[in-house]
């Protein structure tokens, strides 16, 4: 378990740094606001929910990882909550079929956005191609390594 | 996969979350198996067995794994 704590200990460093990171850079494009490119007010609402909702994810995240780094017995709670078997074959089978329905709507969306706009038709067409490649490398990779 | 889970830790009165706790896993993952919807690993199969002080074959029915 000490392993496990010391691992522990080296994520909420991650997490710390890329919650600094995240008011940053939060902080940058409020400040130079007026500098950038001002895209619509939907997008501007959109980005402000991502990097709260981002922000918010980590706070929490940071938390939990607090409380198992301070109590023995949430550690071992959250050991076996991220080690339990099931749980990962549930991951590893949504993952797997999660991500070739991703990429028969893409390919399906690709083909209906060609009759409508270039932008959209090639937009998509490098989606499919940028998800299939990762699966592909993915495959590759996990087929040498196991 | 059929099991004798359910059994043997209602005879030793051990709840689901303690078994969990003992072997490693979420107590959903107990439920599953005492349910026959998940078929343990072989490592899990080992703890649970070793826990109840018995042969893997002895909690899990192997009888219906097809052979290929």
């Amino acid at each position: 378990m000490e392993k496990f704590k010391a691992e522990i200990r080296k994520r909420m460093q991650y997490l710390i740094l890329l919650f600094v990171s995240l008011l940053l850079i939060y902080m940058v494009l409020f400040l130079n606001q007026e500098r950038l490119p001002r895209p619509s007010d939907h997008i501007i609402s959109f980005h402000g929910g991502a990097l709260t909702s981002l922000g918010l994810l980590l706070i929490i995240y940071i938390f939990i990882n607090l409380r198992a780094i301070r109590d023995d017995k949430e550690l071992r709670k959250l050991y076996i909550k991220e080690n339990d078997e099931r749980t990962a074959m549930i991951l590893q089978k949504t993952g797997a079929i999660g991500i070739n329905i991703c990429i028969l709507g893409f390919a399906t969306a690709t083909i209906i956005a060609g009759y409508y706009s270039d932008a959209v038709f090639f937009t998509l067409l490098g989606s499919t191609i940028f998800v299939s490649l990762v699966k592909g490398l993915f495959k590759i990779y996990y087929h040498n390594k196991v | 996969m059929k099991t004798r889970v359910r059994e043997l830790r209602e005879k030793n009165k051990i709840t689901q979350e303690e078994l969990a706790l003992a072997v490693g896993v979420t107590r959903q993952t107990i439920i599953s198996i005492e349910g026959g919807r998940y078929t343990a690993s072989l490592v899990l199969a080992y703890k649970i067995a070793r826990y109840f002080g018995m042969t893997i074959e002895e909690v899990f029915d192997f009888s219906e794994v097809e052979e290929v």
